[in-house]
């Protein structure tokens, strides 16, 4: 890690160390939660914010592929970041069915913000079958590139404009409530703030990791397809270069020459 | 004697250590791969 990135990658240590720590220590229980419950939000909200992030910048990435010059890396980006995006979607149900658990009695209620963002679970989870389902690797790219940036419009629709559409919800206020105020305890807010700029920030990071991992592997497959196509070519040479050896046995042709 | 919020938080920084570690373990194998090609 070069000199410029070690000291932020401490930094985001030490933020989400203290999200940790403000989350149980800092931020008082919101009112109206059932015991300790509220404390679990702080996780839970970072996690469906970074998972969007990365669903966006997936179908960003995608639309540099598409409309761009064509680089290979853009679509790798935009693959690690639905990859990455999808895992925290996965977080964000998870907390959030096991605070449901707590507060509805039920970990699936079939309110409008789990029912949506499981859709969009489901949405971007066809992203990878449809990548693992072209061999081509130029069409796999068109393909799934024009399917993340359809993403850009779905993404927000699912995310905020769908949930926000029905009218009932057992779900709290969003952070943004419905008139546009934050109303929430500072403390939580600061709290909330740090853990979802801090979550962002690691899911950048891991996403930088995959992206690289990913070229990496592609140029070891192009290395080994040539060398492939290196050896299939030299054994073709060899068979050719082979002494063509005419059988030297020659025909009995006395008796018929007579 | 500890309290649950104690005990779950110092869980929870111990583990975001680990992935930190990791992580940066991850970023210097990485570099190293594309130094080598």
């Amino acid at each position: 890690m070069n000199t410029l990135r070690l000291p932020l990658a401490w930094l985001l240590w030490l933020a989400l160390c203290a999200t940790i720590w403000g989350a149980f220590f800092y931020a008082p229980p919101a009112e109206g939660f059932i015991g300790e419950s509220s404390r679990i939000l702080f996780f839970h909200v970072p996690a469906a914010w970074a998972s969007f992030v990365m669903f966006f910048a997936a179908g960003i990435w995608s639309a540099r592929y598409l409309f761009g010059s064509r680089q290979p890396r853009h679509d790798h980006a935009a693959q690690a970041a639905i990859e990455l995006g999808l895992l925290l979607c996965i977080l964000a149900i998870v907390t959030g069915a096991l605070w449901a658990r707590i507060m509805w009695g039920a970990y699936w209620n079939w309110d409008p913000r789990q029912v949506w963002i499981t859709v969009a679970l489901l949405f971007y989870g066809a992203y990878l079958a449809l990548r693992s389902a072209v061999p081509d690797p130029e069409t796999r790219r068109r393909l799934s590139s024009s399917y993340a940036v359809l993403g850009l419009i779905v993404a927000p629709f699912l995310f905020f404009v769908l949930p926000r559409m029905t009218g009932f919800s057992l779900h709290p206020e969003p952070v943004l409530n419905q008139q546009g105020k934050i109303e929430m305890n500072p403390r939580m807010l600061q709290v909330l703030l740090l853990g979802s700029v801090g979550l962002t920030a690691l899911s950048f990071w891991i996403h930088n990791l995959r992206t690289r991992v990913l070229v990496l592997w592609e140029k070891r497959e192009e290395r080994a397809y040539d060398e492939l196509l290196a050896s299939g070519s030299q054994q073709s040479t060899g068979l050719n270069s082979e002494p063509t050896t005419a059988p030297t046995t020659t025909a009995p042709t006395a008796g018929l020459e007579t | 004697m500890l309290g649950d919020n104690t005990w779950v938080a110092a869980v929870s920084i111990i583990l975001w250590s680990g992935i930190f570690f990791y992580l940066l373990y991850l970023h210097r194998k990485i570099r190293n791969l594309e130094e080598e090609r």
